[in-house]
């Protein structure tokens, strides 16, 4: 049986994940990994920009559809600022030996140069949205068991599932650690100095609390067979389906490559 | 020197504690990149969980906390940071195996553990930078790289001329912060690893 991810608060782990039941939720979160690989490979090979800008037209057009809008969101605010430092750096800072299609003073800007950072732009752009379209539908546990499936060694899906469910608790206590030590006078605006004597301030705390729970959290994992050889058992059940698939998206890597590269 | 011959081997680093510390790093790389920011410091911190994890419990246990915080952080906020864990992995095996022989143990030595970790991140980060991302990383610096980029440079060296300029202040920083950080942490709740290389 399938877990039922709707239950559970998405607030306890720093996730992209977002509660739903669409088909992309439904896939199983191995294969929209795998398939993170063909797209990508595909829309860094070959340099023109339109191997990634189909890809991403279909994927952008394919996710609003499935009334995923949230992701295309999510990616395009990760991918805005790169795009805009791209269009900078490539299409106006940089000196071409070809005449610029405009200028203004000292700024020109160059054909070449555009069509560098909108490639790039591109080619990153279908790589965020593949990983956020994969990690958007698939809560984090479910991910790590999927893993521990597929002979990941559990210890390791401990690791990313702790890191995952620690960020948002770490991130929490950084706040209050803040709230804490302004209300004690520590200045976060003064001089340089004094703000990296703050900087120390507000990491030690944490550091210590962190370091002193490690000993806790070691002896509870301990008493619950962390250490333990074999297989065990999961309160999160995942289907384990679409091996097929999954093997047959990673191949498709490659005569995708070649296809990018001669179009 | 038992603990330090542990740490060293791929086989016996990885106990309980080790696997314990590992989302703890992952949750001080995201936190110093988090208070820099608070601050407004002109600098990253988002290798210090890394570092401090590679003088607690050595060079592969650091290099697994790298490779791990990007890809939490990839794959559950920013996917543009998973590229970066080659980098991340690089600084904790360096910082791990500088502090097993005994860096930590001078100033003098100290100083060659920041030159270390500012190649190591030159060397590593420099190719993906370039090869993925054309230069850019979508934050503050690239008005630096844009900066040599205009005057003439190529973009490889452009991006050298930006990680030279911002990367031994964050490496610097980061080694002090993680050295002072232990030392701040009672002798009892160091893992045994950090009580043999960090002098106290």
């Amino acid at each position: 049986m399938e877990a039922d991810t709707t239950t559970w608060s998405p607030a306890r782990v720093a996730a992209l994940y977002d509660v739903g039941n669409t088909w992309l939720h439904r896939v199983h979160p191995l294969t929209k990994l795998a398939a993170v690989l063909p797209l990508t490979v595909a829309g860094f090979a070959g340099d023109s920009i339109r191997v990634p800008a189909v890809i991403l037209i279909v994927a952008v057009l394919t996710l609003l559809v499935s009334r995923l809008g949230s992701v295309v969101l999510k990616s395009l605010r990760l991918i805005a600022p790169m795009t805009f430092a791209l269009f900078v750096i490539h299409g106006v800072v940089r000196p071409y030996e070809s005449e610029p299609i405009a200028s203004w003073g000292p700024i020109s800007i160059n054909a070449e140069g555009l069509a560098l950072a909108g490639t790039t732009a591109a080619r990153l752009a279908v790589f965020v949205i593949a990983v956020t379209s994969a990690m958007t539908t698939v809560h984090p546990k479910v991910f790590a068991t999927a893993l521990i499936q597929r002979g990941v060694s559990h210890k390791l899906a401990y690791a990313y599932l702790a890191g995952a469910e620690l960020l948002p608790e770490m991130r929490l206590r950084a706040s209050q650690i803040l709230d804490a030590q302004q209300s004690r006078g520590f200045d976060t605006k003064g001089s340089l100095p004094r703000r990296f004597r703050t900087l120390f301030a507000l990491l030690k705390p944490l550091l210590v609390s962190s370091l002193i729970g490690v000993e806790m959290r070691t002896l509870a994992l301990e008493s619950r067979g962390f250490s333990r050889l074999g297989r065990r058992t999961s309160a999160v059940e995942v289907e384990d389906r679409g091996k097929l698939l999954q093997r047959s998206l990673l191949a498709a890597a490659i005569p995708l490559v070649v296809l990018a590269i001669l179009w | 020197m038992t603990a330090i011959k542990d740490a060293l081997s791929f086989k016996t680093a990885f106990t309980t504690t080790a696997w314990v510390l590992i989302p703890v790093a992952i949750g001080i790389n995201m936190i110093g990149r988090t208070f820099t920011q608070v601050l407004n410091l002109p600098l990253f911190l988002d290798t210090i969980g890394t570092t401090m994890l590679a003088f607690l419990a050595g060079p592969w246990v650091a290099a697994v906390a790298g490779v791990l915080t990007n890809l939490v952080i990839g794959l559950t906020l920013e996917a543009t940071s998973i590229p970066f864990g080659i980098v991340n992995a690089a600084i904790g095996i360096v910082a791990g195996v500088m502090a097993a022989r005994g860096f930590l143990r001078s100033t003098g030595k100290v100083i060659w553990l920041m030159v270390a970790l500012t190649v190591t991140t030159i060397v590593t980060a420099t190719p993906i930078v370039v090869l993925v991302f054309e230069g850019v990383s979508g934050s503050g610096v690239d008005a630096v790289t844009g900066f040599f980029v205009a005057s003439g440079q190529g973009m490889v060296e452009s991006v050298i001329g930006q990680q030279l300029l911002t990367t031994p202040g964050d490496k610097i920083l980061t080694v002090l912060l993680a050295f002072a950080l232990i030392k701040g942490v009672p002798a009892r709740y160091r893992p045994p690893f950090a009580r043999e290389v960090v002098p106290f």
